[in-house]
């Protein structure tokens, strides 16, 4: 991924090597460069804006320390996405313990949110209302996903990453990138198939 | 090809990068499978949407938070060792044994002292509405100082049941020494978030009072509220 590396900014490479050596203007300005990113992605993992900003948090705590061993082989981007995967996957990790909603659970909530929406007498939403639901619908629906697969629909559909740059994140082969995406879509699909009312 | 091979073939037909040869089998299933057909038609349009998220704004405390963390880290990283510093101040065997006496005295004195402090806990503040009987689609239902961060102040903000529909409510704060000085925020019926404002070193709460306006279906509904300390 020399090449990759090599289409780096010669403005970004200098902030970074400022901050390898410890220069706090340096991180402020790296870190504000990449929070809404860090942020959106963390979002879109969670689900939830409480956690999105504690895992930025550690995010952030986690460049902090390991960007002096930042060797300028990745693009830092493709660096910080992949820590941002795994703070995320810690986490889940930790947290495996606690319960979630299964699959067949959400479908039944969103039928009951859904038909209760149909059925009330109240005037039709209003339409900015309409398409919060619609992206909360969409943003549930990746939140349903198998960890990794919810990874990859993030970095694939939100951040644009590549194929070749979502298997340097998460260090699998490109066609089980491929396959997996392929079958996260369908799996996206099938969720969002028992919202035909809002897509 | 089975239905679940031509599947494992659809993002790839969406992106275009499939070869003449595979084109044309899936091509020809999809003309005689109806289901095929759907899911690819029903892709295409989650792709469509995925493509177009929105994205969301990260809340405006938290440069400020990241960068206390890293500020705390590199303090923390930078300073040398107690055992370190105490060998530079104390050169002789004599001399550190007789500080660390006298050490031993103040820090027993002190952790009384801490002891007492800490079954404070954080400080609540009871939350006075201005118009106690006037129902509100959302309230706010309490607010309470950091455990940890003394400059950090927490709001608790409930949506009622009753409300259908999303609200939008605005959380202002016109003291100068608080930051943000606005937040926007949008809760479904019945939910509860929590919103973290910074105040200012020289500031102090009983200045703080903080307006919510709510948006809904039903128009608009100011309420304002103070501290009583």
């Amino acid at each position: 991924m020399s090449g990759v590396a090599a289409g780096m900014q010669p403005e970004e490479k200098a902030l970074i090597q400022r901050c390898q050596k410890g220069e706090r203007d340096a991180f402020d300005s790296l870190f504000r460069q990449y929070e809404k990113r860090v942020y959106n992605m963390a979002f879109r993992l969670c689900n939830n804006y409480d956690e999105a900003g504690d895992v930025t948090v550690d995010v952030f705590l986690r460049i902090f320390r390991a960007i002096g061993r930042f060797e300028f082989k990745s693009s830092f981007s493709t660096w910080v996405f992949r820590i941002v995967t795994n703070v995320y996957l810690d986490r889940r990790k930790r947290a495996s313990n606690r319960s979630s909603l299964s699959l067949e659970e959400y479908i039944a909530l969103e039928e009951t949110s859904v038909t209760r929406q149909l059925e009330s007498a109240d005037p039709s939403p209003a339409q900015i209302a309409e398409q919060n639901e619609r992206t909360d619908a969409l943003q549930h629906a990746i939140a349903q996903l198998p960890d990794y697969q919810r990874a990859m629909v993030v970095l694939y559909h939100t951040e644009g990453l590549s194929y070749e740059e979502i298997a340097e994140v998460l260090t699998l082969p490109i066609g089980t990138v491929k396959s997996r995406l392929n079958r996260a879509r369908l799996l996206l699909r099938q969720i969002l198939q028992n919202q035909q009312e809002l897509f | 090809m089975s239905c679940e091979e031509m599947r494992e073939l659809f993002s790839a037909s969406l992106e275009s990068s499939l070869d003449a040869a595979l084109t044309l089998k899936l091509e020809s299933h999809i003309q005689m499978c109806s289901a095929c057909r759907t899911e690819l038609d029903g892709l295409r349009l989650v792709w469509d949407k995925l493509d177009v998220l929105e994205t969301v704004e990260p809340p405006k405390l938290l440069h400020g938070e990241i960068m206390e963390r890293i500020d705390a880290e590199r303090e923390s990283v930078q300073r040398p060792g107690l055992l370190v510093r105490l060998r530079q101040m104390f050169p002789s065997p004599r001399a550190l044994a007789a500080a660390a006496a006298f050490a031993f005295v103040l820090l027993a004195g002190y952790s009384l002292h801490y002891t007492q402090q800490a079954t404070l806990g954080p400080i609540h503040f009871p939350v006075v509405q201005s118009q106690p009987n006037h129902f509100t689609p959302a309230s706010i239902t309490s607010i309470k100082q950091n455990a940890l961060h003394q400059h950090l102040w927490e709001i608790t903000i409930k949506a009622a049941d009753s409300e259908p529909g999303m609200l939008s409510c605005t959380i202002e704060s016109p003291s100068a020494a608080v930051s943000p000085s606005q937040v926007n925020i949008q809760l479904k019926p019945g939910e509860t978030r929590h919103v973290q404002f910074y105040l200012a070193g020289s500031g102090t709460v009983a200045n703080l009072t903080v307006v919510s306006r709510y948006q809904n279906l039903n128009g608009e509904n100011t309420s304002q509220i103070g501290l009583s300390q």
